[in-house]
């Protein structure tokens, strides 16, 4: 199982938002500080909290929550 | 302040002094003392790369924290070396980092070599060493520039083509390390051995470099950031002049009370004594460049004077000791009795111990000593010896000069060829700046619309365009949209330029300024003044007075506030709607452009 609030608390930490701002549908256009820059620490920031790596293309396109998610439950084990 | 925000600043000071802290940790920690009251010094720091290097700039401000430091990091241009260092010294920074990634000097630099002839091979290196003169004469007042040695991006291609990759390297940093021989302020700082100490699988990031020239992964990034807060002595805070050793496995293996000063592991010929003969060489040359040596053991004082005069494989001996506490008491009583009889400060003082309990409770009676434990991978011993090596050498050992000139004399050949230029507007000459202008170009679109919604740094208004808009504005015989190419002796950079200008629909003579943006691969040499030769002339040639532009301020492009000005546009003023926007109005026929004339323009 993928905890949910992890990834929330992850990307609050490296967007620099708050964490209650971060709704369901949080994604690239809705967090302004959410840019390409950001975007890779997130990635390596899910990452290194998962345990995990994305694949290639993941990595550049799940730039949503839903999305992340997704790629987090493909990859976690069991 | 409340006690609980005191209580959240430790909490996070503790997360940063974690060495398992996740990035998320980290990040959440650093935000938490950005917000504190409590006081920090500060340091300004600037990092000029050829690459992405954002994520150092969050390691270093951890580190910094750590060192009692609020660190601010500027992040420079990508790839614009010279024109950093001079916002960095106009800024006013403490340290400037120069990063230099060898891969990434030209589009995969390393690949190209094997197939490249001598001198085509030499060129980009000789290129971008000619900018580091430059950017070093740039940062002459700056208290410490720290130019960062390269590395193999890809450990195979080292040896590719029978090592012209690892000779070139090697040549590089030769050349680097020269740079700071010859000038006070200058450092090299090497990566190959932090690349050695974290693995290239946890270094590089080949998914983000190919995509974002960002290759590094956090590991590197943290103990390279470890090794720039050690190399700049904790952002200045600390000059550290003792280094107090405990004995039994730290400088030899095993216990000498119990067995016995012959007994003891230090054999060079034999693990684990090997080990730490070889780490005793090393505090022996730190002696030689003037570090104090002392002894802190828990031990009979006659044990251990015992191994010191009897045990053939010692290197240190009582010469090389300035001061001893062998004695059962505890370790941080030792430490100050140490202190006092050098009559220096604990805060120059590093100590080092096997042992996680003694090395805690200096940690926590005595946070101002800088501590290290000997590794469970004793193999790693000598590294870490290099690692507290460099907190001497950062603080000024004076050997350390002697011994660069005869290191660095070797090199005087390579120095001679590579090319000096008086000052960067010769540099710029030398690049036979070459730019393709087109306009309204269809079979472009594709390429202009990626440009127009990914630049954000270097984008005057920020208006974004789907391709059917951007075509249709094609269409229109009110609209011009301008690209350009960009070419020099070293690379084609391609096409990274888009301006977009739109006939006034209220007036008859003016033109106003759509969109004007590039990729910042190509800023700060000009290109971005030279085009405006053509849309003047366009302008004069539909029989326009005047040129109206705009800058409009986002999260994101504060570089390009005053480019206009820069250019030679005067400001209006009026219009402002109190969000931050500069307007401008430029006559045609009078309007002096900034000088641009190395840039030669290919127009049609």
């Amino acid at each position: 199982m993928v905890d949910a609030t992890r990834v929330k608390d992850v990307m609050a930490a490296v967007l620099e938002v708050d964490v209650r701002t971060i709704g369901d549908d949080a994604s690239m256009d809705t967090i302004p500080s959410w840019d390409s820059l950001r975007h890779m620490n997130l990635v390596l920031a899910l990452e290194d909290a998962f345990g995990v790596s994305f694949p290639d293309d993941d990595a550049a396109n799940a730039t949503s929550y839903q999305l992340i998610l997704l790629v987090l439950r493909e990859l976690a084990p069991g | 302040m409340s006690a609980s925000v005191m209580e959240a600043d430790d909490a996070a000071l503790t997360v940063l002094r974690r060495a398992d802290a996740s990035m998320a940790e980290v990040m959440a920690a650093l935000s938490t003392l950005d917000r504190s009251a409590a006081p920090f010094r500060g340091h300004a720091l600037g990092i000029a790369a050829n690459i992405t290097l954002d994520l150092l700039g969050t390691y270093l401000r951890r580190y910094a924290y750590l060192a009692g430091v609020r660190l601010t990091v500027h992040q420079g241009s990508y790839d614009d070396l010279v024109g950093d260092v001079e916002r960095f010294a106009a800024a006013g920074v403490d340290t400037v980092l120069i990063v230099p990634f060898f891969d990434n000097l030209q589009p995969a630099l390393e690949s190209q070599l094997p197939a490249l002839d001598a001198a085509a091979r030499h060129a980009p290196v000789a290129d971008y060493l000619a900018r580091v003169e430059l950017a070093v004469a740039q940062a002459k007042h700056v208290g410490t520039v720290l130019l960062a040695g390269s590395h193999p991006w890809h450990p195979q291609t080292a040896t590719m083509a029978d090592g012209v990759v690892a000779a070139a390297i090697g040549a590089f940093n030769s050349a680097l390390q020269q740079v700071a021989q010859r000038h006070a302020n200058v450092r090299y700082l090497d990566t190959a051995s932090v690349l050695m100490q974290v693995g290239t699988e946890q270094a590089f990031d080949a998914r983000f470099y190919h995509r974002n020239k960002a290759p590094y992964r956090a590991a590197f990034v943290n103990a390279w950031a470890r090794r720039i807060e050690a190399a700049t002595r904790g952002f200045g805070t600390v000059f550290y002049k003792v280094l107090v050793l405990d004995c039994d496995n730290t400088l030899w293996g095993g216990i000498v009370g119990e067995e016995g000063a012959l007994e003891i592991a230090l054999d060079p010929y034999q693990y684990p004594g090997n080990v730490y003969w070889a780490v005793q060489q090393q505090l022996r040359a730190l002696e030689q460049d003037g570090v104090l040596l002392c002894l802190c053991s828990k031990n009979n004082p006659q044990d251990v004077q015992e191994v010191l005069d009897t045990n053939p494989h010692m290197v240190l001996r009582d010469a090389q000791i300035v001061a001893r506490q062998v004695n059962w008491d505890d370790k941080p009583t030792n430490l100050r009795r140490l202190a006092a009889a050098l009559n220096v400060g604990l805060e120059s003082v590093v100590f080092v111990d096997d042992s996680a309990f003694e090395v805690a409770a200096v940690r926590e009676q005595l946070p101002q000593v800088r501590t290290f434990q000997v590794p469970a991978r004793l193999t790693d011993y000598p590294a870490m010896l290099q690692e507290i090596r460099q907190l001497f050498v950062a603080g000024g050992v004076s050997a350390e000069s002697r011994a660069k000139t005869q290191q660095y004399r070797a090199l005087a050949q390579a120095q001679a060829e590579q090319a000096h230029f008086a000052n960067h507007d010769d540099y710029l000459r030398s690049l036979q700046l070459r730019v393709q202008l087109y306009r309204n170009a269809a079979d472009q679109v594709p390429r202009l619309v990626e440009l127009i919604n990914k630049s954000n740094q270097f984008n005057l208004t920020t208006q974004r365009l789907q391709a059917g808009e951007l075509q249709q504005l094609m269409e229109r015989p009110d609209v011009t949209v301008y690209s350009f190419s960009v070419h020099d002796r070293l690379a084609d950079h391609g096409i990274t330029g888009v301006l977009i200008t739109e006939d006034a629909a209220e007036t008859s003579d003016a033109v106003c300024v759509h969109s004007f943006l590039m990729s910042c691969r190509v800023l700060g040499r000009g290109v971005e003044f030279s085009v405006w030769r053509a849309v003047l002339h366009d302008a004069a040639r539909r029989g326009k007075r005047v040129l109206r532009a705009t800058y409009r301020p986002t999260a994101k492009n504060a570089q390009a506030l005053d480019f206009y000005d820069r250019l030679g546009f005067p400001r209006t003023g009026d219009g402002d709607r109190g969000d931050g926007s500069r307007h401008y109005q430029a006559e045609v026929d009078q309007v002096q452009l900034a000088d641009s004339n190395w840039v030669e323009l290919n127009d049609g």
